[in-house]
């Protein structure tokens, strides 16, 4: 999809396949945070090119290669356009799981006060639109389909007592209607689903990984048959961190690779301070502390990773990073990359697109290194937990000590 | 006044403000019917129907039937654009109480985002400037059309890059250093290099802007202390030549001087405000000032 660079083309691709939904895969390509479409963009545009992308979805068809984009959005999405396309988007799935649906249940959450109405119209859609919606409305849509339980009732319940006033009459009205749809399935599905409950409730905290299909510590991830859908969408280079990458910690101090990952398991997370998506860079460095909290730094180093190393100098990094609760140390720093940041970025395959000097789009990233610096395990665009980061560290150690004792 | 002073008097302000309006267009059982019938009559005069919208747009937001009449006032085109801007204000003011104005708050985005492209100048700018504060993603769309093709200009090219310039996320980056390389309205230069201050790309331009003597002054400010911020230690570098530059603008020096002081970088030279101090050469009082103003700050104990 390298061929596809402006939205003229995006426009004729999503046309294309539109006619011929059995083309709809060459879809998924163009929602990858490094398509050339998106290189150059500000993040409205891009959000908007990828929204028109997902919500043509609902009409060809939602392949389980999109099915990790809609959830990302769903999950820790900010931008309402962009969460009303992946709502939209899950129409063109035959059913809508209890996970699913829970997430559905959580991107509710997190549009409440943001909510704008949006149109998918055309892709570069002006106003007044014909047929206007908001991320809200698309939502509850959503979930007035789903077969989700007495526990999505009780959920969205809830919501009403929480945010009713807050809410468009439109947004109420929908929210009623699927109240009362969800009690009516309920109901018929109470008989055949005795667990419904707890699987449902399980599914708003549930964290998906991939791993590197060659480690040995990535067996454990991926042998659960009941983890949700999630895609290996990345090529990480094997082995150790290349030569050339040279950083630049929090305090100012240059460090290489070789000074800073091998002999012990590394949580690698990246990010950037003018990331605007509390869920997600603010989250993820607020979440390393906790990790940081939780092992000792004998047992695994902790590292983020900025995206951004022309703007996130060490005083920013520290003040970032200490306003978060992480506590720096020898093993536990922020990290620029001074040379080669174009050479961790590909060894990484990261999920990072650029308009410009500045980000436009990332995914969530953490990588588990072990001893040699090469990834163990990832955790790519869902949220990780980091209790999830220490037993998959702990049983890394378990797995080294023996070799090497 | 002290403080608890002040919230009194705040309060009983408040109050006496809430009485007056109640008992001017919305009593304690909601809005007069009447003054809404005015603002709603196109025919009406413009100053009564005005003066209308000033009654009923204290607590406002408190009353559904006010907001949608407003809101219906705002996204008619064929309506006194002088009473849609009423409107409009009365809105805007609405709209700060974000939770009580939240079952509003997508019909009045959508209306704005109508109003963008109003025939009516003030209209389609203040509402430009209200969707780009939120960073709507169709307001940025015409502005940046605007920029790069005068012809399709809703606002002066100066108001859009300052509505631009809300979103530090927005694709304005080239386009700005384009200005800055072409653009011979100096006023739109300098607002363009403000705006890029946070744009690592533009480094390298900074640096040749602060170094050029030729240029304007506020332009070699405004790179002085961007540079500062993005690359602190070249900026350490080529601050302190201008400093003791005694053929420099004064003001640019001051300016070099207090970001030394402050900014970012490295450690400066503890002496060097002494160094300027000590030239014989007439010096301006914002020089002079800064200079000493270096001097406490680098003194032993303030660091």
């Amino acid at each position: 999809m390298d061929e596809i660079q402006t939205e003229d083309q995006v426009a004729g691709l999503v046309a294309e396949v539109r006619a011929g939904p059995a083309r709809r895969d060459a879809l998924v390509e163009l929602l990858r945070e490094d398509a050339p479409v998106h290189a150059g963009c500000g993040t409205n545009t891009t959000a908007r090119i990828r929204a028109w992308v997902l919500a043509a979805f609902a009409d060809v068809g939602l392949p389980d290669e999109a099915l990790p984009y809609v959830l990302e959005e769903l999950e820790s999405g900010r931008e309402p356009v962009l969460v009303a396309a992946a709502a939209t988007a899950l129409r063109g799935r035959a059913s809508i799981d209890a996970r699913t649906a829970g997430l559905l249940a959580r991107a509710l959450s997190n549009m409440v006060d943001i909510d704008e109405p949006v149109t998918f119209e055309s892709l570069r859609p002006s106003w007044p639109a014909q047929r206007p919606t908001t991320a809200l409305l698309e939502i509850l849509a959503c979930l007035r389909d789903a077969d989700a339980g007495p526990a999505m009732r009780a959920e969205l319940e809830q919501f009403r007592r929480d945010h009713g006033a807050q809410l468009s009459q439109q947004v109420r009205e929908r929210l009623d209607e699927t109240i009362a749809t969800v009690s009516q399935a309920s109901r018929s599905n109470a008989a055949s689903s005795p667990n419904q409950h707890g699987e449902f409730a399980e599914s708003t905290q549930r964290v998906r990984r991939i791993s590197t299909a060659s480690s040995p510590a990535a067996a454990p991830c991926c042998g659960s048959g009941d983890r949700p859908v999630q895609q290996q969408d990345r090529d990480v280079h094997a082995g150790p961190l290349p030569d050339g990458v040279e950083f630049e910690d929090q305090d100012g101090t240059r460090l290489t690779c070789a000074d800073f990952f091998p002999g012990r398991p590394t949580a690698l997370a990246f990010f950037y301070t003018r990331c605007a998506n509390p869920n997600k860079c603010s989250l993820t460095v607020t979440k390393l502390a906790e990790l940081r909290r939780s092992i000792d730094e004998d047992t695994l180093r902790v590292a983020a990773v900025t995206y951004d190393p022309g703007f996130d100098l060490p005083d920013r990094l520290r003040r970032y990073g200490s306003d978060r609760g992480l506590r720096f140390g020898p093993s536990t720093r922020m990290l620029r990359a001074v040379a080669g940041h174009d050479t961790l970025r590909d060894h990484f395959a990261l999920r990072v697109g650029y308009g410009g000097s500045v980000v436009n789009r990332h995914a969530i990233e953490l990588f588990l290194l072990d001893h040699r610096g090469s990834v163990a395990s990832a955790w790519s665009r869902a949220q990780w937990d980091p209790a999830d980061v220490v037993e998959q560290a702990r049983r890394l150690e378990q797995l080294v000590l023996p070799a090497e004792g | 006044m002290d403080v608890d002073e002040y919230d009194r008097t705040y309060a009983v302000a408040v109050e006496e403000a809430e009485t007056a309006h109640l008992a001017q267009g919305l009593g304690a059982d909601g809005p007069d019917e009447e003054l809404l019938g005015t603002v709603a009559a196109t025919s009406g005069e413009t100053d009564t129907r005005v003066a209308a919208i000033d009654q009923i747009r204290f607590n406002a937001v408190a009353y559904p039937a006010v907001i949608e009449l407003l809101l219906t006032v705002l996204g008619d085109t064929g309506d006194d654009p002088v009473v849609r801007r009423a409107a409009l204000g009365a809105l805007a003011e609405s709209s700060f109480r974000v939770v009580d104005f939240g079952p509003h708050a997508t019909d009045y985005r959508a209306i704005l985002r109508s109003v963008a492209t109003d025939a009516d100048l003030t209209l389609r700018e203040r509402a430009l400037e209200f969707l780009a504060l939120a960073k709507d993603e169709y307001a940025q769309r015409l502005l940046l059309d605007g920029l790069r093709d005068p012809k399709k200009a809703l606002v002066a090219a100066r108001r859009a890059l300052q509505m631009v310039g809300h979103d530090l996320h927005a694709e304005h980056y080239d386009l700005l250093r384009d200005i800055v390389a072409s653009s011979e309205h100096q006023g739109i230069r300098n607002d363009a290099l403000r705006l890029l201050a946070a744009d690592g790309d533009s480094k390298d331009l900074f640096a040749r802007i602060v170094q050029d003597a030729s240029q304007d002054t506020e332009a070699r400010s405004t790179s002085a202390i961007a540079l500062s911020s993005l690359a602190p230690e070249e900026f350490a570098s080529i601050a302190q030549d201008i400093v003791l530059d005694e053929d420099d603008d004064d003001d640019l020096r001051a300016t070099c001087l207090t970001t030394l002081a402050h900014g970012p970088g490295p450690s400066a030279e503890p002496d060097l405000a002494a160094r300027v101090l000590d030239t014989p050469t007439a010096k301006s009082a914002e020089l002079t000032r800064a200079a000493h103003q270096y001097t406490r700050t680098m003194a032993p104990g303030n660091g």
